[in-house]
């Protein structure tokens, strides 16, 4: 009898300990780049010696910093649409399960998921120097999308799965034609999956680095890129400052797309 | 859940009934809706006009499965018809294919008048209710009652009026700003019924609509959808495998096995005359006893039990040979002295209280004890288990069928 009891009180002390453990290991070298980011030294150092913004100022000075980020948040904006409106309809149409090879088409839209990024890369890069498209907008634009594809395939058949197809069947007896179901019925309840498959699918895009190093040009590079060019000339502090913006504007999207889905689930129950 | 119910049944019904004489609608054919009567006076209300429905040898097959084989069934204009079976006997496909989300192989749909056999389940205008609700759960309950107005374009404030009326010929008027999610599961239902006829479709379907409620609040709303029917005049297809649902709400029954329809009538003719053994098993609770024909007398068949015992009851012209006697527990009298005439004597097993009524439980050397529904049990007091008894039934009252 106080074995169990001991147990019990054992169990989720040592849950806490294990959470406590994962945090630190996986979140720590992460979140250590923000205060370096806040120094004033011009190398990395931690702890920073006293706290200034100077290398936040260099970043947004800087001509080619600023290149580099325009066009990879330009890149992952329209690489996140493009997969947007590719993985909604076929999301849809899997949930049907009309669709012949349905295996087949699901492996190969998984596929950049699981393959290692370097393998995708070389096989975007042959393809697109062929077809002159390494260093265009579209050419990082479709590479990233395919990249992101799998992301919002996955969040988007979640949340399909979920959806009553009572509802379907409902509006159509109520007189709705499919496109009135899908954009007053569907579509909103879908909306926060999609938000938060879009967050995942912008982060993906906006922080690919293999493919992106292999897709750039001199002239015109992603931010990625740029940051691995400038590890290796000289590694100044706008790369922790570069990091940590990139850490907040995670923190946000996932935040916001987290945010809607729960306003969701407190307004209407488990959809 | 039952608790959580706002209104009381009978009372949510009189605004309903004031209303009805003061404004009429009317369904043209070209789907506008015109309105007679002051507009001014009073809140409208739903009114419906129902449509007769014929189902016209409709087949649908599934691979080698026949989930219609070939069901004709004609429905009057503000009849409530139950389609009742077990899981696999077709009613839900029959009702799907009226509906239009099943299109069947063969046949046709005949709805007020319109062959809609090709038409798409939005283009049918009928109402329908699904078993767990389908309300939208995004929009508050105006809104979903506003659905089906919306997407006959009606403006947004003649819906408000229009969902509002609907809301309390339900009896939940002021629930318009709730989300489904705030309500309980009785509320819902209410809620998908007034989006279902807010638009006065001529007929309304209904999927096993209370399966999903607990006992109390079934029974209640079985009384309730039925007293709305009638005051709404609606034509209701009512799919049930519940066969005390289909007794007390319908005002004819389809019985359904392996797709085909097997037998339709009143509850009563129903459960008195049952066509074939399905029905009698599938309708109430019955005794079946094997034996063997030994020809009629007057109008009885008389049967020769496996034990031996020599009953009667209805049998259909020409029954010979091998068969098999239904009756049901309820039309079996007790009695502790043989009496006069036929009788079939047996052991008192076990008497069991069962609150309004007694299960007597008799063992007569067959597979299974007889079991007999008395009103009573006062008769029995002071008998054992093993005393002997004699059972009688009116030759009327059991049924004949080939074994």
């Amino acid at each position: 009898m106080s074995a169990v009891l001991s147990r019990k009180t054992f169990r989720p002390r040592l849950a806490t300990l294990m959470t406590m453990l994962v945090v630190v290991f996986l979140l720590l070298p992460t979140i250590i780049v923000i205060p370096v980011s806040f120094g004033s030294e011009k190398y990395l150092q931690f702890p920073p010696k006293d706290w200034s913004l100077v290398w936040y100022r260099a970043f947004f000075a800087d001509r080619e910093w600023m290149e580099a980020t325009r066009l990879s948040v330009i890149v992952a904006g329209l690489a996140t649409l493009l997969a947007t409106l590719l993985a909604l309809p076929l999301t849809l149409v899997f949930a049907r399960g009309k669709l012949p090879a349905s295996g087949a088409i699901k492996a190969l839209v998984l596929a950049p998921m699981i393959l290692p990024h370097i393998v995708t890369a070389v096989g975007l890069y042959i393809t697109f120097a062929r077809w002159g498209l390494t260093g265009t907008v579209f050419g990082f634009v479709v590479a990233m999308a395919v990249l992101a594809l799998p992301f919002l395939f996955l969040t988007l058949s979640a949340a399909v799965s979920k959806l009553d197809p009572a509802l379907d069947m409902a509006a159509a007896s109520l007189g709705a034609s499919r496109f009135a179901t899908f954009r007053l019925v569907t579509f909103p309840l879908l909306l926060p999956a999609i938000l938060a498959g879009m967050a995942f699918a912008f982060i993906t895009a906006l922080d690919e680095a293999v493919v992106s190093n292999f897709l750039s040009s001199s002239i015109s590079k992603t931010l990625m890129k740029k940051m691995f060019e400038d590890i290796d000339f000289d590694v100044s502090p706008i790369i922790a400052a570069v990091s940590t913006l990139i850490i907040l504007a995670t923190f946000v999207l996932v935040g916001v797309a987290q945010l809607v889905r729960t306003i969701q689930t407190r307004r209407m129950g488990k959809v | 859940m039952g608790g959580g119910e706002p209104r009381g049944s009978a009372r949510s019904l009189e605004p309903l009934a004031c209303a009805l004489s003061e404004t009429a609608w009317t369904f043209l054919p070209n789907r506008t809706v015109v309105m007679s009567g002051s507009e001014k006076n009073g809140p409208r209300t739903v009114m419906l006009r129902g449509g007769a429905v014929s189902v016209e040898g409709a087949k649908r097959h599934f691979g080698s499965v026949k989930a219609l084989d070939g069901v004709s069934i004609e429905v009057a204009a503000g009849e409530f018809l139950a389609l009742l079976g077990p899981s696999g006997s077709g009613k839900t496909t029959l009702l799907m294919t009226i509906a239009g989300f099943e299109m069947p192989d063969e046949g046709r749909i005949i709805v007020d008048g319109r062959d809609v056999t090709g038409f798409a389940p939005n283009a049918r205008n009928l109402g329908m209710v699904f078993q767990r609700y389908a309300l939208f759960p995004h929009m508050n309950v105006r809104d979903n009652i506003g659905f089906p107005l919306r997407m006959r374009g009606i403006a947004e404030g003649e819906r408000r009026k229009r969902a509002e009326a609907a809301l309390e010929t339900v009896g939940l008027e002021g629930y318009g700003d709730r989300l489904p999610a705030q309500l309980s599961g009785g509320q819902q239902q209410r809620v998908a019924l007034a989006r279902a006829i807010v638009y006065e479709p001529p007929v309304l379907l209904m999927d096993e609509p209370l399966s999903a409620l607990d006992k109390n609040l079934r029974e209640r709303m079985r009384l309730e959808i039925k007293r709305l029917q009638k005051q709404l005049g609606i034509t209701v297809i009512f799919v049930t495998h519940d066969q005390e649902e289909a007794l007390v709400m319908a005002d004819r029954i389809a019985v359904m096995d392996q797709g085909k329809l097997v037998q339709e009538g009143g509850p009563r003719a129903l459960y008195e005359r049952p066509a074939n053994a399905f029905v009698a098993g599938f309708l109430g609770e019955t005794n079946f006893i094997d034996g063997t024909m030994e020809g009629l007398e007057g109008e009885a068949g008389m049967i020769r039990l496996s034990n031996g015992a020599r009953v009667s009851g209805r049998a259909p012209a020409g029954l010979t040979g091998r068969a098999r006697i239904s009756v049901r527990p309820e039309y079996i009298a007790v009695h502790t002295r043989k009496p006069e005439g036929f009788s079939m004597e047996v052991r008192l097993q076990e008497v069991i209280f069962a609150g309004a009524s007694t299960i007597v439980l008799a063992e007569a050397g067959l597979a299974e004890p007889i079991n007999i529904r008395v009103a009573s049990s006062a008769a029995l007091d002071g008998r054992l288990p093993g005393d002997p008894l004699w059972l009688t039934w009116r030759s009327d009252d059991a049924c004949l069928f080939a074994a």
